[in-house]
């Protein structure tokens, strides 16, 4: 049970490892709100995160239950959601 | 696949323009279909919070009048297609859209492009860094899921949003400091003292400002972000009229979070598409689609274009040019009701006067010349392709004198974005280098897909994609 005012915790994974999030958060806000910046490495292996927020950029793209290259600002996380980083 | 979906109105875009020119062509009796890419109509500035449940006690007049436009035009019966992007358009109105991973293709007997603008941004060292992000960034992240970017945040760039964003970041929680590259002159200020209906809004937010200990700095440039693998702080100079930085005036600032704009650049893609007309002000958001500011018509028979597409004014003369769209689509394509006329010459009449301040506050904020050097020459212009200032400036120096020469040369603009984030930039940097026009250098065109669709998508074979 959630208590009236509060927000339902989502639970899903970041590359193997559990994120607790609320419901009608993102991808890029439930791990900005975990202080988890970076999102994937650019061209050039810097680190990237959160830039547009909007949908426009591409730049917060993420690997969302398989499917790659989905925009982490724009997707809404749900409990057993599996998300991974291409950190490498 | 779901076969071709025909509607007398199809709308592209559901800010405020869009919003009301689907409440204004449905109140004639048109058929109406919305598309949109978030999943709540509104767009940016009626952007609604994500969270589910009733709307929060602290919701903003923008949040409330978003819901109650949104649910007027679903009770009129537009038809609204949330998830969906338009990834090309074809000869008379036929759009090729994607939901979710599903084909959905439409014709409509008209068309209004509401698009809008994003953020518009200048590439400079360190930009890349986590914890960079636009001014709409940031406020996406308030507004919808209620987080808070950082604790410490630099709001910087240019124009009226960075105190409208900064609030809600301070009352948010975070310590805010802003960053105003514009210095006003006298002139600027004696144009605005001739809006006394402005003035109230802007004490109101300054006052709001200042209560919750948000400094603000008029002529300041952030130089560089700073950081290993995200950012740690910011620095910036003062700069002249010019945006010449000025020697001495160099400060460093705790940072985990930079908001930066400097304004808006329209989202013209899919009106350019279509084979709509444009113009260039580069004060106004860049390319502007040509309208007839008495119908929102464009060059081409039955499109229609309202907002910030026609050039950046804000939502009151997105709003009323959305109006003037929809009637005036809906009645060419003989839809009518008594009052029709009078709301059109209504409509004509509040536009004219939004759009005299909306002129103000663009030529007060006008990007100064000099933004385009803050790139330095190993900084990452195109952030989709990686390509350095060094290398297009090597493209440059080889004879390419536009944006789009020097995407062919350098990958530069071609990436997933399109150039919708470097194209400002690399235009501006080829127009100083070149001594050449922005109209002429900021030329960069988006090709189908307008947005990355994929291969299942396009053959319509795909499974939706869960949300």
């Amino acid at each position: 049970m959630t208590a009236p005012g509060a927000v339902a915790p989502v639970r899903f994974t970041v590359d193997g490892a559990e994120v607790v999030g609320k419901a009608g958060d993102s991808v890029a806000s439930a791990l900005l709100a975990q202080g988890m910046r970076i999102l994937r490495r650019g061209p050039g292996g810097e680190p990237r995160g959160l830039f547009c927020g909007i949908g426009v950029c591409f730049d917060c793209l993420v690997t969302v239950d398989g499917c790659a290259d989905r925009r982490a600002c724009l997707v809404p996380i749900r409990d057993g959601m599996v998300v991974e980083r291409r950190l490498g | 696949m779901s076969g071709l979906h025909e509607v007398d109105v199809a709308i592209v875009g559901a800010g405020p323009a869009g919003l009301a020119a689907a409440i204004a062509a449905r109140s004639l009796g048109a058929s109406v279909l919305v598309i949109d890419e978030y999943s709540a109509a509104g767009g940016q500035y009626h952007r609604q919070s994500a969270r589910p449940g009733p709307p929060a006690s602290d919701a903003t007049q923008a949040e409330r009048q978003g819901r109650a436009l949104a649910s007027r035009a679903r009770e009129a019966g537009v038809a609204f297609w949330a998830d969906a992007y338009v990834w090309a358009a074809f000869a008379n109105a036929m759009l090729a859209v994607d939901q979710a991973g599903m084909r959905r293709d439409v014709r409509a007997r008209s068309l209004v492009v509401s698009t809008g603008a994003h953020d518009r941004v200048m590439p400079f060292p360190g930009w890349t860094l986590p914890g960079v992000m636009t001014v709409g960034a940031a406020q996406a992240l308030v507004k919808a899921h209620a987080v808070v970017p950082g604790q410490r945040i630099v709001v910087a760039g240019s124009g009226p949003f960075l105190l409208v964003v900064a609030e809600g970041l301070a009352k948010a929680g975070a310590a805010v400091e802003i960053l105003e590259a514009a210095r006003f002159r006298a002139s600027v200020l004696a144009t605005f003292l001739r809006f006394p209906n402005r003035w109230g809004e802007l004490l109101g937010l300054l006052r709001t400002l200042r209560a919750r200990g948000v400094g603000l700095t008029l002529g300041r440039v952030v130089m560089r972000a700073e950081g290993q693998d995200g950012l740690q702080g910011v620095v910036s100079q003062a700069v002249d009229a010019r945006g010449t930085p000025i020697a001495g005036t160099v400060l460093r600032h705790d940072a985990d979070a930079l908001a930066i704009a400097y304004g808006f650049r329209t989202q013209v893609d899919l009106a350019r598409m279509l084979g709509c007309r444009t113009r260039y002000d580069d004060a106004a958001g860049g390319h502007a689609v040509i309208v007839d500011a008495d119908t929102g018509r464009t060059s081409q028979a039955e499109i229609y274009a309202a907002g910030e597409v026609t050039g950046v004014g804000g939502h009151e003369v997105a709003a009323l040019e959305g109006t003037i769209a929809g009637l005036s689509a809906a009645m060419s394509l003989g839809y009518t009701s008594p009052a029709a006329l009078s709301r059109l010459a209504a409509a004509r009449r509040g536009r004219a006067k939004a759009q005299r301040f909306a002129d103000v506050v663009a030529a007060t904020f006008a990007p100064s010349r000099d933004l385009a050097l803050l790139p330095a020459a190993e900084t990452i212009v195109c952030r989709c392709e990686g390509v350095t200032r060094d290398s297009i400036d090597r493209a440059i120096a080889a004879g390419a004198t536009t944006a789009s020469a020097v995407k062919r040369w350098t990958r530069c603009g071609m990436g997933r974005c399109q150039g919708r984030m470097c194209g400002w930039g690399l235009a501006r940097l080829v127009a100083a280098r070149t001594h050449s026009p922005m109209a002429l250098a900021d030329n960069l065109t988006a090709r189908l897909p307008l947005k990355p669709v994929s291969l299942g998508t396009i053959a319509g074979s795909n499974p939706p994609l869960v949300k």
